[in-house]
């Protein structure tokens, strides 16, 4: 194919998930489809947790997961995590279904990064 | 990219202000002050928080018959009794006095006094009656609450009955004295008194007891059968 600038490319359609993306993996060009990407995306939610009405929350965890870390966006809180009523301690392993207790010592928004 | 917002918890924890840095259950933004107890009733129930008054001032607080006890004034001395104008009134024997005592805080005494200013050889017991007549449904004294042991109407000074008696605030009792001569006490002048009753352009403050042999005892459940306008045999309350 003659070089073609992206911008003159047609606009795809809705995408199924086979579509081909190119990518650089460490040194090599590599291809990738856009199911992939869904699923890297997926495999790493972030939690936006306000804690500005109340300094504490209770959620249940909506599928296996561990918390990673926690980035403070409003405040510069000190969170402490609870699992089932329990210290949690980062990376542990979370159960869906689990209860997750997220307390700050002053009002506050966190985010909490976890992995699938 | 989830968004969890903790919600103000259906109440259950508050502020002080919209200022406040800290929501927090109510138990835990209650400080007590001095003389002050908080408590926790019905715990894991319908709680609550009860907020008692204590004493207050190492037990220097009191007055005569003051219904807000502090030591403003030197109410909770013995001076409160012996000094000022007060109007005397001389006993009937056996006859039974009562005066309506309204606590506005909780304390628990430590005494009872009455002053004798004219000595009559025989006995005077000083009582505390509640509001709640077990038959009658008129407001007049009602059960006996406490009697104090006999006190010594044959020499003139100040009688002390010591008991732990505790009054909550805003309960209505009957303070009464009864003695089985005619000492004379210092009394309170009928102003002094609260108002219970009316009765041919007269104000009732006292209602009375008469025909109640002194040897007898308090009676566990006050007879009132008549009234008086005042002069009313005045006690010291000291917490």
């Amino acid at each position: 194919m003659a070089d073609v600038k992206i911008s003159e490319l047609s606009s795809a359609s809705a995408l199924d998930g086979t579509e081909q993306v190119p990518a650089v993996q460490g040194s090599s060009t590599v291809k990738t489809t856009a199911r992939d990407i869904k699923t890297y995306v997926q495999s790493e939610p972030k939690f936006v947790v306000e804690l500005i009405d109340d300094t504490t929350v209770d959620f249940y965890a909506p599928f296996a997961m561990s918390i990673d870390s926690v980035t403070n966006i409003v405040n510069s809180p000190t969170t402490t995590l609870e699992l089932n009523g329990s210290a949690y301690t980062l990376t542990d392993p979370i159960s869906q279904g689990d209860l997750i207790t997220v307390t700050v010592d002053v009002a506050g928004v966190i985010i909490l990064n976890t992995t699938k | 990219m989830e968004y969890i917002k903790a919600q103000a918890s259906n109440g259950e924890k508050v502020k002080i202000s919209s200022a406040d840095t800290t929501t927090d259950f109510l138990e835990n933004k209650l400080v007590a002050g001095a003389n002050i107890n908080l408590t926790k009733v019905n715990a894991g129930g319908n709680e609550q928080i009860e907020i008692r008054a204590s004493g207050g001032g190492g037990g220097s607080a009191g007055g005569l018959q003051t219904p807000n006890p502090g030591t403003i004034f030197n109410w909770p001395t013995s001076a409160a009794i012996t000094g000022g104008t007060f109007q005397n009134n001389t006993m009937q024997v056996d006859e039974m006095l009562f005066t309506q005592y309204i606590p506005m805080s909780t304390f628990t005494t430590t005494s009872f006094k009455i002053d004798v200013q004219t000595a009559q050889t025989g006995l005077g017991r000083i009582m505390v009656y509640d509001n709640n007549h077990p038959t009658s449904g008129d407001k007049r004294p009602g059960n006996l609450l406490y009697s104090s042991t006999d006190l010594d109407m044959s020499t003139t000074g100040i009688k002390t009955a010591t008991t732990a008696f505790t009054f909550t605030a805003g309960e209505i009792y009957w303070l009464g004295f009864q003695a089985d001569c005619t000492v004379t006490v210092r009394g309170l002048r009928k102003e002094n008194l609260i108002p219970v009753g009316y009765f041919s352009s007269n104000i009732v403050t006292i209602l009375k007891q008469i025909g109640r042999a002194y040897s007898l005892g308090a009676p566990s459940v006050s007879g009132v059968n008549t009234f008086d306008f005042g002069p009313w045999a005045a006690v010291l309350i000291q917490p």
